[in-house]
């Protein structure tokens, strides 16, 4: 069903609301933020080319989404090797970012919390970015059969890989869950 | 709506979405999003709202813009002018070069034209040496003919099965024969050459000196 256009003003709105997160997503599934924004902009532009045909207030998170998980695996797999683990903890936490902060918690916990917060980010990088996906989609809100579709693939494959990957990335962080929890 | 499944963490996906806010966070979208929008309303750049230079692809690696920007609009641009440039070129290159291999292909020649030189060169009073060029179709060369007569009868079969096409006449003087096959034109002849040979047929008749023309 063909919709009324939108303005340019919504659009922009739109646009403005969704870039950071959508380019946050992005981030994650791609090592390099120059490639990340390509993809996201790339996958903007043509969403936008056909606003009219999609309430982008409704469905476009969605399509958003969708798009830009395709442009990020599909630039994973034929870019090898991913951003190293040294790389990534170094762009993970700026030095001093929460030393700054006059309500910063005790040292102690705000090192564990650096340290989780590390972990966690290389445990989501040394899964496969299939998987990352999954899980990510899924943490945002997405059903199974959206992220399948989203994926091009079965729901069962869906299930699979988010099995997987949550059984993955919780094997990584067991010593800092079981820390967590002692 | 989430189906959250009963053997997972649930800690472990607080943690992903903690990651994904974390990351979220930490961008700056305003380039980005400046660049979106220029790109949608097709504005300059120097309209965008910072001030700031909201240039396509500022710093993005050959790898970024091999792969990832592909379809992005002023790439593709590019990319298809360059395409229809390249092929133009190469199409240009190619109608030149025939061209100028039709310019300079003497191989051609217009049956007419030719035998008219020739005769117009034959009637000169001057002494001829020539040397026979006798290459006749195994399929169509007939031994018994010996390919005697005038000069204009000889001349007159320019363009038959023979080849054989011009000859002097001239009492005294040797033979000359250059074979002219026809030509792909109506009415035209094609000029061969090649290695001289010369006809069992005609030895008799040339006198030794003209068995080696320099």
């Amino acid at each position: 069903m063909r919709r009324s256009p939108s303005s340019d003003e919504e659009l922009a709105d739109w646009v403005s609301d969704t870039a950071s997160q959508v380019l946050g997503y992005a981030l994650t599934l791609v090592p390099r933020r120059e490639v990340a924004e390509d993809l996201v902009q790339d996958c903007y532009r043509r969403l936008l080319a056909k606003a009219n045909e999609y309430d982008l207030r409704e469905d476009g998170r969605k399509l958003l989404y969708r798009a830009v998980t395709n442009a990020c695996i599909n630039w994973t797999q034929r870019h090898h090797p991913e951003a190293s683990l040294d790389q990534l903890q170094a762009s993970a936490l700026p030095a001093g970012h929460a030393l700054a902060d006059p309500s910063a918690p005790e040292p102690i916990q705000l090192v564990m919390k650096q340290e989780l917060e590390q972990a966690v980010a290389a445990g989501m990088q040394q899964l496969p970015v299939e998987q990352r996906a999954v899980l990510e989609l899924r943490v945002l809100g997405h059903s199974l059969d959206e992220i399948a579709t989203a994926m091009n693939v079965s729901p069962g494959n869906a299930r699979v890989l988010l099995h997987r990957a949550r059984a993955g990335l919780t094997d990584w962080l067991r010593p800092y869950l079981e820390e967590n929890a002692t | 709506m989430i189906d959250r499944e009963n053997d997972d963490d649930p800690r472990v996906d607080r943690l992903v979405l903690e990651h994904l806010q974390r990351s979220a966070a930490r961008v700056d979208s305003q380039t980005l999003v400046q660049r979106i929008l220029a790109e949608r309303l097709a504005l300059p750049v120097s309209t965008s709202t910072s001030g700031e230079e909201p240039s396509p692809r500022p710093d993005a690696s050959s790898g970024a813009k091999s792969d990832a920007g592909s379809d992005v609009k002023p790439r593709a641009a590019v990319s298809w002018r360059r395409t229809v440039s390249w092929w133009g070129t190469a199409a240009l290159l190619m109608a030149l070069a025939f061209l100028g291999g039709r310019y300079f292909d003497h191989h051609a020649a217009v049956a007419a034209t030719a035998l008219q030189g020739v005769q117009n060169h034959h009637a000169q009073s001057i002494d001829y040496y020539y040397r026979v060029r006798f290459d006749p179709d195994p399929r169509t060369w007939n031994p018994k003919n010996r390919l005697e007569g005038h000069r204009s009868v000889i001349c007159g079969r320019a363009g038959t099965d023979s080849g054989l096409t011009v000859k002097s006449g001239t009492s005294g003087s040797s033979w000359d024969a250059k074979r002219m096959a026809p030509s792909g034109s109506p009415g035209g002849l094609k000029k061969e050459s090649g290695s001289a040979t010369v006809s069992k047929i005609f030895l008799p008749q040339l006198p030794r000196s003209a068995r080696s023309i320099p």
